[in-house]
């Protein structure tokens, strides 16, 4: 199972704790974690090279969650990295504001199991997976080349 | 136990108290699995709140979401609701219990809003300490709830902003 670099952007440590035991038990894909306390501290942390999907809380101090999503997106370079908001905003309008405005590609309201990870990102980080699995490595090519 | 609160001649909107009730109850029951019920509190003193975290709301209506927990009762809800341990003198206990207040905050604010009530909350603030309770401004309308839970009681307070008067000639709509 391929291993996916996931920034988890929460300002609560116990949150996103539980978002990190959620999506390993989820078992949709292996992990690697990077944790950001807030959407500042997000910025700081991701780039599209080094990072493959994001965890994203709403109401964080200093910066929110939906405009980190709006400046990672702004860069330009970043439209590929799947932005999953986590958060307890719950209401059509707050739904409609991050998917259909800010840019966010799924969105799970807390609380949440495990099973809801799974039912609400399967096709998300399949996609993930399946991009990281076409894009050429440096290890594939000389395997490729020299057999 | 004398009476924390006085009581207060503005009703507190039944709308919200509700609200707060019902998202308080689902979270409790359905994502802790824990048997909350609600007490009279005519006939159950408050218990001692060790830890507090408040969520104020703005919008249609300015108003505040406080619950109230001794540090045994938030324990168990951690271990409820995040699935693993969090010792009471842990910071990660107050974090909990921001987490919490926030999460049920959503539920409130989902529920208002198929009322037509509009409302935006801030960040949870949480304060550890003895004997703590949300101090009511004059005037203000406020209402308390309390629930037991199997490792203790805990209680939700609901304050509402007194409406101030406007200044001279301007009159409140």
């Amino acid at each position: 199972m391929s291993t996916l670099r996931a920034l988890v952007i929460d300002d609560s440590n116990v949150m996103r704790n539980m978002v990190m035991n959620a999506l390993r038990k989820a078992r949709l894909a292996q992990f690697e974690f990077v944790e950001a306390v807030d959407g500042a501290d997000a910025l700081t942390k991701f780039s599209p090279a080094a990072i493959d999907i994001c965890f994203v809380d709403w109401n964080m101090p200093n910066m929110t969650g939906v405009e980190f999503i709006r400046k990672a997106r702004a860069r330009g370079d970043a439209f590929h990295v799947p932005m999953v908001m986590v958060t307890s905003e719950q209401t059509v309008t707050k739904i409609e504001e991050a998917l259909a405005q800010a840019g966010a590609d799924a969105y799970i309201c807390k609380p949440f199991t495990h099973d809801d990870m799974r039912m609400k990102l399967e096709r998300v980080i399949n996609k993930v997976l399946s991009a990281k699995a076409a894009t050429p490595t440096k290890e594939g090519f000389f395997s490729r080349l020299f057999g | 136990m004398a009476p924390l609160l006085t009581p207060t001649a503005a009703p507190f909107p039944a709308v919200i108290s509700t609200a707060a009730r019902d998202a308080t109850t689902e979270f409790f029951q359905s994502f802790c699995g824990l048997q909350s019920q609600e007490l009279t509190l005519a006939t159950h003193d408050p218990p001692e709140g060790e830890i507090m975290s408040t969520i104020s709301f703005v919008g249609d209506v300015a108003w505040a979401f406080s619950m109230i927990f001794p540090a045994t009762a938030a324990v168990a809800l951690a271990k409820a609701f995040a699935g693993f341990e969090i010792p009471a003198d842990s910071a990660d206990l107050g974090d909990l219990v921001g987490e919490v207040v926030n999460v049920i905050a959503g539920g409130i604010c989902a529920r208002l809003d198929r009322h037509g009530l509009r409302a935006q909350m801030s960040l949870p603030t949480v304060v550890r300490g003895a004997n703590l309770s949300l101090l009511v401004p004059s005037g203000a309308a406020t209402t308390r709830m309390a629930f037991t839970s199997p490792d203790g009681v805990f209680w939700v307070q609901l304050v509402k902003a007194p409406i101030t008067a406007g200044p001279p000639g301007q009159t409140n709509t």
